[in-house]
């Protein structure tokens, strides 16, 4: 072979190489896409690894192994200083959608405001009647003083009712004195109770949720029965003695039968649907930001873990 | 170019991260829905693995998924499985994408999203024993989707800014 032939090969060869070689650069550049790579199948054994182990953590989760619950506890706990850090820019986002909607309410809300405050004023003298009556007639009875109830405020860091129950993580804790069991309150009511808790958060188990029991009374007569979550926005009344007379608007409140929850916390009101008898709860827990967590130990039960 | 390779998983790997962080957040909008920023996180991955192929790494994806989990309240796994099929399924159409064009890729991206919402609701109604109304991971997806241009005009406007930036360089240095 000739040199000159020689060069002209080199010459193609090195040409062949930079084509390529721009080919590859323009298809990445232009339209972000990069040639397909010999370890592509070793790419796809890990994907297909880390499906396999996450239907195994699903496995795991439905049969309630212990230690992923543990694990999953400690990352919510480590996760808590994050979401409350998201909570400040998530929460302003909110406040002034708020702001645009309060904008739009507020000429409608200050007629009703001012009908309230006038029903209000009258009540209120009428209260204090019946305060100094029920004082005089306790101690008449000379009956036993209820406990005060001590309670620590929260900010939700997470919650809104989800697929899989109506949950939401609060940021006390263990440290703050908070058990499993524990009421759960915000300023319209009853929202639900303490389920578990973590050092530094508490996850709440919200009345709507499909397994929260709350033994309730209803109306004037204290009629007594159990509220029951459906997993919708309604909690049912379920345990109602026969023909009990109760009536669409009447109020709720716990009755603190079992003593696991403190007696007279309103819950909602009574609505009926259809032949059943649901309760419209008094606080909604969407949106609430701020709640109360009550200290309630009955005297004489066992103490919660 | 190399600030190509260097930012651009970066942003992505971002949105995958902090969307399910602020879906934990109790929302009084109806982003409220639990189900809407998570699915607004798996249309990201759906749509980055299907319009920049390799960009976000399963093992990544897998973390981000445990987050979502973690976040949401939902059981461990179930959103990491989902996430994790979008990402396969996306590898599997990439190359039908590319050789068919943009069309066939967004209708490629709306049936993967089809058959992944589908896939949700069995899971989630296995898990729990009984089957799930439909309604809710419908409004979440559809509320995902109408939010999803957002997230997508910023991708892509990074993109333009980088891709224009790395031709440039490539005028400078053509033989």
């Amino acid at each position: 072979m000739s040199g000159a032939s020689i060069q002209r090969e080199l010459l193609a060869v090195m040409f062949r190489k930079i084509s390529s070689k721009r080919e590859r650069f323009r298809i990445r550049t232009m339209h972000g896409r990069r040639p397909a790579r010999h370890n592509s199948s070793l790419r796809g054994v890990l994907l297909f690894g880390l499906l396999l182990l996450s239907l195994i953590l699903l496995i795991l989760g439905k049969s309630g192994n212990r230690q992923l619950a543990r694990w999953q506890s400690t990352a919510r706990d480590l996760a808590t200083p994050v979401l409350e850090l998201t909570s400040i820019p998530a929460g302003y986002i909110q406040r002034s959608f708020d702001r645009m909607q309060r904008f739009y309410d507020i000429n409608r809300k200050l007629g009703e405001l001012q009908n309230e405050n006038r029903r209000l004023r009258a009540m209120k003298w009428q209260m204090e009647k019946l305060e100094r009556n029920n004082i005089r007639l306790k101690a008449l009875l000379n009956s036993a003083r209820e406990a005060r109830l001590k309670f620590v405020s929260g900010h939700i860091i997470s919650g809104s009712p989800g697929l899989f129950g109506q949950h939401m993580l609060l940021n006390v804790g263990q440290r703050d004195g908070i058990k499993s069991g524990y009421a759960v309150i915000n300023a319209q009511g009853f929202i639900g109770r303490t389920v578990s808790t973590g050092y530094r958060s508490s996850r709440i188990l919200l009345l709507t949720d499909k397994t929260s029991r709350v033994p309730i009374s209803i109306g004037k007569q204290g009629i007594r029965g159990v509220a029951v979550g459906t997993g919708a926005s309604l909690p049912k009344i379920d345990f109602l003695p026969d023909h009990a007379p109760i009536y669409e608007g009447d109020s709720v409140f716990t009755s603190g039968h079992g003593g696991d929850l403190p007696k007279g916390l309103r819950v909602g009101t009574v609505k009926k649907v259809g032949d059943e008898w649901y309760i419209t709860p008094g606080a909604r827990s969407e949106g609430t930001e701020y709640v109360s967590v009550l200290y309630f130990k009955q005297p004489g039960l066992a103490q919660q873990p | 170019m190399f600030e190509y390779r260097l930012t651009a998983p970066l942003l992505p790997g971002l949105l995958i991260f902090l969307l399910p962080a602020f879906a934990a957040y109790p929302w009084k909008m109806p982003i409220g829905n639990s189900l809407t920023l998570p699915f607004l996180t798996l249309l990201i991955i759906l749509f980055c693995s299907l319009r920049y192929p390799g960009i976000l790494f399963s093992p990544i994806v897998f973390l981000a998924g445990l987050s979502c989990d973690l976040f949401t309240r939902s059981p461990p796994g179930y959103w990491t499985f989902l996430f994790l099929m979008a990402l396969t399924c996306a590898r599997g159409t990439t190359q039908i994408v590319e050789a068919r064009g943009r069309a066939i890729g967004w209708i490629c991206f709306l049936l993967t999203l089809v058959v992944i919402t589908f896939l949700g609701w069995v899971i989630a109604s296995l898990y729990q024993g009984h089957w799930q109304t439909p309604h809710a991971m419908m409004t979440g997806m559809g509320l995902a989707l109408i939010l999803l241009p957002f997230p997508a005009l910023l991708l892509t406007g990074l993109e333009d800014r980088l891709v224009l930036h790395a031709d440039k360089k490539e005028k400078r240095y053509r033989w």
